[in-house]
């Protein structure tokens, strides 16, 4: 079991060192590069010069490299060009709004594919198949964005539920706070629904047709609980995992909706560094995330790992 | 069963009528979706604009037909690119030796995990905006997709008895990956890239939607809806046309690509008992 | 003696198949009933019929089951629960799939036995087990307990099965295809455990199998079925050494062969199987006999030979 951990948590620290590494060389590449981009179009040659010393860009590829990871080490992803402040202070500041609509969403999501999935597989009713059927379909194919404006305008202009752009921190008012947010997060979790639901509903009736489904009824083990303690406990970790890498990807995921709803979060943040090709503030963002996916995936993984008898036992799954 | 068929049925008309429909815009248009009319702009569908106008007097459904016609050009464009780079990297990670497949794996992995619209955006701050970054930006995404799917299928075909009884008596790798290895993926692969063409749509009007992907005066369904923003509150109805197209549109293709794997799975099913 | 179990005039059939064709036959209090018959002719269809548990494209187009005096097939849910299954043991074809692989063997064997008897604590129920495992001749029953279902060897998965159907004061124990795809070692330990299983007072045992040296051994009474219905009962000692009917004639011929010595030509049977419309009235093996006349095409009344030999041939 220690090896298999051990055996994982190399793993993830390899794909971080690899992801950071392409980002960093990714970003490298762009035309004109940081100090031009920093100086703006006014900037004479020595101010350029000045800046590229002052972003370490003089020093040689590999040895910007070797820099930039030790700076990681302590947090540090350096100072952003375009708001002149450390790029870890300002993800600091953004993260907790991306991760309220990301959690929230992701939780609300994976609530309705459960109880609606394994109704439709487990029901004897076809209507309700066919509806999970139909549900999934047309919110896979919304696409977000459009969702957005349609909720803005059902419930700014025409209901007056909510007020666009007045984000409330949890820390002034939660209730502020929740009714600022309940609409990006109920787009983002009509997205989340699709890919979820599908899979719900196919690991239930995967379980409804184990032997064991079968046997558990004859030794007179009541439908609900076959449902609710068995299949479940056996559907689940396959829509976990999604969720946990959906949640994952939703903190970096979110430019759309915070952009629609003028939310202050990490998705926004990006959007703004890329308009102003702000390279340091890109680089950090992109590194912070894809940290943030290793990390959440290493995490179902392990949670998978432990809550699996045979997985436990045997010493793990083969890589 | 039947309903299956029913939902594949308006897979294909809702597909076949965007592409018809596209296609048309080529050729004519009611309008020049270019063209503005400022007398006549934030009017309502009538019988000279069926659509409506927006906010510089250009007739809506001109501007869907040929936004249409961006939208699935640039998508078969992105999934082209996207399935045969995905395919190739899927090939070699399958097939060459253990050490670097797991590194090729690792990657993919990576990619797969990674949100597709960071990497876009990424590929934009690279390249810079346009409709090509843009397709290329999907097209990215859409490389882990395929090349886990082509990973697995090979593996899964060569645990098989046939191919290990092919091996055994001696036939070559060649023989073995035209006859048995690759019938069995390509329909696999045809339907997979009919999904995806529905999220290479989504994405790529993801883009434009914020400005990343086609520029003006071109359009996009994307686009569109980014201009309709900002007229949310005093003219709504110019967000609901071209929402509408891509969400039938998208809608479509999933329908497709769902009524497609159940046609092959169960084709597959026949042919061997 | 009393009777427990009977099938009258039992017929299924899903989209392109008639399953049972008029299945009729019964088990007596006390008594061990084998039914015997190749892959395909409807034996677990029958049980799953009893046991509510056919797939789902499968539908019972008409007579009845029943059991202690009660037709089974008019039950809902919840009595089929109380008066059914509490009261009826099931041991499954493939026991390694059939235990919950996510719990440990003890929580297998006693979640429906503590959820059905509000009285009884998870420990009693637990004792309850560990006795009922010793007495299948497991020695370390509380290790076994312990254990999950993927750690059992195939013997041990088998033995936990049987235990698990016993947890209830079951008057029927049924089985299908107990000793399939068991080495012979193991094989004869089981073998042994039904035959003492088969020796108790109150418990009656119906058992599906195709093997038939183990339903010589363990069977009082013998059901030869064949496409859909029954072609031949007898005591066990009447079909093994008097069978009638051709069919039952030839697969006892197998079975003694495979005894002596498995690279003999076998018999006509195995080399031609068709599907016979299961409809007709007239001898559904007929196009497979070797010893079939003009006769033959007729409808074939159900005769008796003794008291408790009928076969449906009109040999």
């Amino acid at each position: 079991m220690g090896k298999y951990i051990a055996k994982r948590l190399l793993a993830s620290l390899a794909v971080m060192a690899i992801v950071s590494f392409m980002a960093f060389a990714a970003l490298e590449l762009i035309p004109g590069n940081a100090a031009l981009i920093a100086a703006g179009t006014e900037g004479s040659a020595s101010s350029v010069a000045s800046i590229a010393s002052g972003l370490g860009l003089d020093r040689g590829f590999m040895e910007r490299v070797l820099i930039y990871y030790k700076g990681l080490l302590s947090f540090d992803f350096g100072v952003s060009s375009y708001f002149g402040e450390s790029v870890s202070t300002l993800i600091r500041q953004r993260i907790g709004v991306t991760f309220s609509l990301a959690f929230l969403s992701v939780l609300l999501a994976f609530f309705v594919s459960v109880t609606l999935g394994s109704a439709a597989a487990l029901g004897r009713g076809r209507f309700l198949d066919a509806f999970s059927r139909s549900v999934v379909q047309v919110f896979s194919s919304i696409p977000s964005f459009w969702l957005s404006l349609l909720f803005l305008i059902l419930f700014s202009s025409v209901l007056h539920w909510v007020n666009v752009g007045d984000y409330v921190p949890p820390s002034v008012s939660l209730k502020g706070y929740l009714s600022s947010i309940i609409i990006p997060v109920a787009v983002l979790a009509i997205g989340e629904t699709g890919p979820l639901l599908r899979l719900v509903r196919a690991s239930m009736i995967r379980a409804r047709n184990e032997d064991w489904y079968r046997i558990g009824k004859v030794r007179g083990i009541s439908r609900i609980r076959l449902v609710m303690a068995y299949a479940l406990r056996y559907a689940l970790p396959g829509p976990l995992t999604l969720a946990g890498s959906e949640l994952a990807k939703l903190l970096g995921g979110t430019a759309i909706v915070e952009s629609v709803f003028a939310l202050p979060g990490l998705g926004r943040l990006f959007l703004t560094a890329v308009e102003m090709r702000d390279i340091p503030l890109v680089e950090g963002i992109v590194i912070f995330v894809s940290f943030l996916v290793v990390l959440m995936n290493l995490a179902t993984d392990l949670i998978l790992f432990i809550s699996n008898p045979s997985m436990r036992k045997a010493g793990g799954i083969r890589l | 069963m039947k309903k299956h068929r029913i939902s594949f049925m308006i897979g294909i008309v809702l597909t076949v009528s965007a592409a018809v429909l596209s296609a048309v815009s080529i050729a004519f248009t009611p309008y020049d979706p270019e063209s503005m009319d400022i007398y006549n702009r934030f009017q309502g569908p009538s019988s000279e604009h069926l659509l409506g106008t927006d906010h510089f007097g250009r007739d809506i459904l001109s501007r869907i037909m040929s936004g249409s016609l961006v939208a699935l050009s640039s998508a078969l464009l992105s999934v082209t690119i996207g399935a045969v780079l995905g395919i190739a990297l899927g090939l070699v990670a399958a097939l060459s030796p253990k050490r670097i497949s797991g590194i090729l794996q690792r990657i993919i992995d990576a990619l797969m995990a990674f949100p597709t619209i960071l990497i876009a955006l990424v590929l934009v701050t690279i390249a810079g905006k346009g409709i090509l970054p843009s397709a290329l930006a999907v097209a990215l995404s859409i490389v882990p997709v395929f090349s886990r799917l082509v990973y697995t299928m090979i593996l899964e075909t060569m645990e098989k008895l046939y191919i290990r009884a092919a091996v055994s008596y001696g036939a070559g790798r060649f023989r073995i990956a035209a006859f048995h290895l690759f019938p069995p993926m390509l329909s696999r692969l045809v339907v997979q890239f009919t999904a995806s063409i529905g999220n290479a749509i989504l994405l790529e009007s993801s883009l434009s939607f914020l400005g990343l992907g086609i520029q003006p005066p071109s359009t996009s369904l994307g686009m569109m809806l980014s201009e309709a923003r900002g007229y949310v509150l005093t003219y709504p109805y110019q967000a609901i046309p071209a929402g509408i197209a891509l969400l039938v549109i998208v809608l479509g293709f999933n329908l497709l690509g769902d009524g497609l794997s159940e046609v092959l799975e169960r084709g597959r099913r026949g042919r061997h008992g | 003696m009393a009777e427990l179990l009977s099938f009258r005039s039992l017929c299924a059939e899903d989209e392109r198949h008639t399953i049972l064709a008029g299945l009729s036959l019964h088990v007596d209090a006390g008594e061990t009933v084998a039914l015997v018959g190749e892959s395909g002719c409807g034996k677990t269809m029958s049980m799953s019929a009893l046991l509510g548990i056919l797939p789902d494209d499968v539908e019972v187009t008409g007579g009845s089951i029943f059991f202690d005096g009660e037709d089974v097939l008019a039950y809902d849910g919840k009595k089929r629960r109380d008066r059914l299954y509490r009261r009826v043991g099931f041991v499954p074809q493939n026991t390694s799939d059939s235990l919950y692989p996510l719990t440990t063997v003890s929580k297998v064997m006693t979640d429906a036995y503590v959820h059905n008897h509000p009285g009884i604590g998870r420990k009693a129920a637990v004792e309850r087990a560990a006795a009922l495992l010793s007495s299948l001749g497991i020695e370390d029953a509380g290790r076994v307990l312990s254990l999950y279902p993927f750690q059992l060897s195939g013997g041990m998965k088998q033995r936990v099965n049987i235990a698990a159907a016993l947890m209830d004061d079951i008057k029927l124990l049924v089985a299908d295809e107990p000793t399939s795809a068991l080495d012979i070692h193991i094989r004869r330990q089981i073998e042994a455990l039904y035959a003492s299983l088969a020796g108790r007072d109150r418990l009656s045992m119906f058992i599906i199998s195709h093997d038939l040296g183990f339903v010589r051994s363990v069977a009082d009474r013998v059901y030869v079925m064949y496409a859909g219905r029954i072609i031949e009962e007898g005591m066990c000692d009447e079909i093994f050494s008097a069978p009638v009917h051709p069919y039952t004639q030839s697969l006892i011929e197998l079975e003694s062969m495979n005894a002596r010595d498995s690279n003999q030509d076998l018999p006509e049977l195995v080399s031609s199987f068709s599907i016979p419309d299961r409809k007709s009235l007239s001898c559904a093996f007929l196009s497979r006999c070797s010893c079939r006349r003009d006769s033959c095409s007729c409808p074939v009344e159900y005769s008796r030979i003794s008291e408790t030999h009928f076969v449906r041939c009109v040999l």
